[in-house]
């Protein structure tokens, strides 16, 4: 469909802060239209990355757990890892990609703790890409504030 | 009025009247719900009554407790707090009212007066503060430093406060919130997970004193006026005892502001640190505030992570509590990333 979600959420963004808020009472009802107006906007950043965001990162996440599951001292945590890492994500829709994230990201913190209590080259390099992984999830999903 | 402000007013009056002494033909007007924080609901109302044959007026705020609450604190806490520094160097509002009992208004409640021609920060706009940032910086910090200046012998605290032993204060308080991100997380949290961690296997010093905490304490939470001078120091619902370092990072904290080397848009932090080290008589060794800035950033994490939770169970609607559960924690994941850094490569350091 034309126009985008995104772009809808945009357009009537302005709609909301000229047009509507302006006109309701001042404190609670204005400040919580403010809040509304915002959400708008993150959620309009948000729809064009959201589906490349979660895929990126279960694709990530697979690739250092069958990397990872390689020396770990666990067996258990060895299958687990090497049957979550040799999965892939089907389906596109967000809901979807959310469960394996998930899931993914409970691992993600089982492995991360078993690097800590390792004191290996092996635990000292997976717990150097668990945190450079962390910062590459964090900063793909920044917003963006207008500027006031 | 709207009729829910008209049947609060009606019911307010009513319990305005049966309560304070000698009050006739009262009236309450102008009530209206504003923004004051995610975990009550607050309005703003003018009572109009006889006293004695003359007329009287007052402006009020009211703290209602919502259906569901972000912070599951006692208002009694909170109202305590308040007490605890009136007229003291610490500005608070005077209370009026506590009232736990839910016939008056369906939820507990608790009145004090309103703090007119004076408005709270902005957050997220550069230079909140304008021309005074200056001397709005310098209050602000040394007003922390007179919430931690008294023992808790002085000041004279119910039994709503448990006190920590001076190496346990921060483990209470992590405890606390690490079982708030065990039942509040929608999914699961690597990074945040990570820090606490870190943080049980790197203690911090323990407390040098154990203080009173604001646990909010931070741009935002206090009223201004025109002068730049602070009138009031609001929002003390997650006060506590426990070490002062927790409100000093938390009033560090980045994310409050756009100028993240000025806390709050107001004075850069090393100065802050200086007057409220001035006015408490309390130090800041560098490690251990590092390590009550990853607290902060665990902590207001945890506070999002509840903010979603009730949204998401459709508890609590408000669109201050959708907001809260995703841009600020985002905030907080960036701030985290970076302060781990730091904690990691000091750990490099040592070793």
């Amino acid at each position: 469909m034309k126009p985008e979600v995104n772009e809808i959420l945009t357009g009537l963004l302005g709609a909301v802060i000229t047009d509507i808020a302006p006109h309701l009472p001042e404190g609670y009802p204005q400040g919580s239209m403010s809040l509304v107006a915002l959400l708008m906007m993150f959620s309009a950043q948000e729809y064009d990355r959201a589906a490349e965001v979660r895929f990126n990162e279960n694709l990530a996440m697979r690739g250092l757990f069958v990397d990872a599951a390689r020396d770990v001292p666990d067996p258990d945590l060895q299958r687990r890892l090497l049957k979550a890492g040799n999965e892939s994500d089907e389906s596109l829709l967000i809901s979807a990609l959310n469960a394996s994230n998930c899931e993914l990201k409970e691992l993600l913190v089982e492995l991360h703790l078993a690097t800590e209590m390792n004191d290996t080259p092996w635990a000292h390099n997976t717990d150097e890409l668990i945190w450079a992984m962390l910062e590459e999830f964090t900063a793909a999903r920044k917003l963006d504030l207008p500027a006031f | 009025m709207s009729d829910g402000m008209e049947e609060i007013a009606t019911r307010f009056a009513a319990y305005f009247a049966a309560h304070k002494d000698g009050a006739a033909n009262v009236a309450v007007s102008d009530i209206m719900r504003i923004h004051g924080g995610a975990s009550r609901q607050t309005y703003r109302l003018r009572v109009s009554y006889d006293l004695d044959g003359a007329p009287v007026e007052e402006r009020l705020i009211l703290r209602r407790d919502p259906e569901s609450s972000l912070i599951e604190t006692e208002r009694s806490t909170e109202v305590d707090a308040l007490r605890a520094y009136q007229g003291s160097d610490v500005p608070v509002p005077k209370i009026h009212f506590l009232e736990n009992d839910p016939k008056w208004l369906d939820r507990p409640f608790f009145v004090m007066e309103e703090i007119t021609e004076c408005a709270a920060g902005r957050v997220f706009q550069p230079l909140p503060y304008g021309e005074h940032r200056q001397k709005v910086g310098t209050a602000f910090w040394r007003a922390l430093g007179a919430i931690h200046k008294p023992s808790v012998e002085e000041l004279g605290l119910g039994p709503n406060f448990e006190v920590p032993a001076r190496n346990e204060a921060w483990h209470v308080v992590l405890d606390h919130w690490e079982r708030v991100i065990d039942e509040d997380q929608l999914v699961p949290q690597p990074l945040v997970r990570a820090a606490i961690r870190w943080l049980r296997r790197n203690a911090p010093s323990p407390a040098t004193r154990i203080c009173f905490i604001h646990g909010d304490y931070r741009h935002g939470n206090f009223l201004v006026n025109e002068g730049g001078d602070i009138c009031a120091i609001l929002d003390w619902e997650m006060c506590h005892l426990g070490d002062p370092l927790e409100d000093v990072a938390w009033a560090m904290d980045s994310i409050w502001s756009v100028d993240g080397d000025h806390p709050g848009g107001m004075i850069p932090e090393e100065e802050g640190l200086a007057l409220w080290s001035e006015v408490s008589g309390l130090e800041a060794n560098p490690d251990d505030l590092l390590w009550w800035k990853i607290f902060t950033a665990v902590k207001g994490s945890a506070i999002w992570m509840s903010s979603a939770r009730e949204f998401a169970d459709g508890r609590n609607m408000d669109p201050v509590i959708a907001f809260s559960g995703w841009y600020p924690a985002q905030a907080h994941a960036e701030a985290l990333i970076e302060l781990m850094k730091q904690a990691r490569m000091g750990e490099r350091n040592e070793a």
